[in-house]
């Protein structure tokens, strides 16, 4: 039987050729999370078929999952809860949130459709975060993107329904900072634990359900704190 | 609604354009591999020019706070078959030398190969099929996991179900038995 790369290599050599590649228009509307759940799978299922296309997506993941580290405007890259497929060696486990985030931040993070991006307010200059199919996760709020002083601490949007929440704060590095102490509150000061060095952070609020359920977490969002 | 020209005009703009260029630049580096090592020099002085054209030509500023982030995808793209033009055009030198030809059996036993797997997958539940397409595409689980909105393990799962599958008709077929 042909190894992995074999049948790689000849499946890709199947399948290039085509010339339909996503104009700039539709890449643009995938980078937004604009396509519709059909437009989406259709580009998709091109980006597989594609490796010059793959590549782009690649790119565009990349260029997102950055971009809101010093963009206010460009949308929150997204953090799957990863269910880990099997137990990890001691060594490995410890620190594992923060070699969750740090391996989720090495890969691309275009969301899927209805995953959180911007949209108008209504109001001039002001964009709001909305959320999709993924509603029932908290949302973010602040910080976000560059941010002067980090003293109104945290706040998400609720989930629905409440819960009550945890948040965790990490470095640049994704090293785990600070884990605050359970609230219902959908905000929380920041830890007198953590001096607010200029850097960036990552943060993530927790959703725990009253009764017993899955946890869900937020995205992962980034701040730089510029003093 | 903002207009482009205040925009433009704020000092804040050369600086938001300068980061999103190095950040164009040092992601087409990275998905290109080894063969962007000779990514342009200039590339950045490229970007933030198309840039600021991009943004200069909208009368209307839909999302004004994301509107960079936006023409900072188109350019994303622009350089990307930018540069892949003109790798391929680096490849056609490197082919008609005779150190680049291959083999011409080997290149149609691959190719039908190729469209053995082809025809296999086609045949595949949609699911399973998109995993073992992404997979033969060469995106890691993580990354299939992210791209259709699946789990890890269900990622995982659909992937070495569809390649079981496909090998199995393969030897079924002949190729590899």
């Amino acid at each position: 039987m042909p190894d992995p790369g074999v049948l790689g290599r000849a499946y890709r050599m199947a399948a290039a050729g085509g010339s339909d590649h996503p104009p700039e228009e539709v890449w643009e509307r995938l980078a937004c999370d604009e396509l519709s759940a059909d437009e989406r799978e259709a580009v998709l299922d091109h980006v597989t078929c594609c490796e010059e296309c793959g590549q782009t997506y690649r790119a565009l993941r990349l260029l997102r999952s950055e971009a809101c580290a010093f963009d206010p405007g460009a949308p929150a890259p997204e953090l799957k809860v990863v269910d880990i497929p099997r137990p990890v060696p001691r060594r490995f486990a410890v620190g594992g949130l923060a070699a969750l985030a740090a391996a989720a931040l090495m890969l691309f993070f275009l969301p899927t459709t209805g995953d959180f991006g911007v949209q108008d307010s209504g109001q001039p200059g002001v964009e709001v975060l909305r959320s999709g199919s993924a509603a029932v996760r908290p949302v973010p709020i602040a910080p976000i993107g560059r941010v002067e002083t980090v003293e109104s601490g945290f706040s998400w949007r609720a989930a629905t329904p409440p819960e009550t929440y945890f948040v965790e704060l990490l470095n640049s590095d994704g090293e785990h900072l600070w884990k605050s102490p359970e609230t219902a509150s959908t905000s929380i000061d920041w830890p007198s634990s953590v001096s607010p060095a200029a850097g960036r952070y990552y943060w993530r609020v927790t959703a725990l359900p009253a009764e017993g359920g899955e946890r869900t977490a937020s995205t992962l969002v980034a701040f730089d704190l510029v003093r | 609604m903002s207009q482009p020209s205040q925009s433009l005009a704020d000092p804040g703009f050369e600086q938001l354009a300068r980061r999103y260029a190095r950040l164009i630049r040092s992601v087409a580096t990275r998905v290109a591999g080894g063969e962007a090592a000779t990514l342009a020099e200039d590339v950045e002085q490229r970007v933030m020019l198309a840039l600021w054209q991009q943004v200069s030509r909208e009368q209307e500023i839909r999302h004004p706070a994301s509107y960079v982030y936006r023409a900072a995808v188109r350019e994303t793209v622009r350089v990307l078959r930018q540069e892949r033009r003109r790798r391929e055009i680096d490849a056609v030198a490197a082919e008609a030398s005779s150190e680049g030809r291959k083999n011409p059996e080997e290149l149609l036993e691959m190719r039908e190969m190729g469209n053995r797997i082809q025809a296999i997958i086609a045949e595949l539940p949609p699911e399973r099929r998109r995993a073992v397409r992404a997979h033969l595409a060469g995106f890691a689980v993580r990354e299939i996991m992210e791209m259709y909105d699946w789990s890890y393990n269900r990622a995982r799962n659909l992937v070495g179900r569809g390649v079981r599958d496909l090998r199995r008709r393969l030897e079924a077929g002949g190729i590899g038995a």
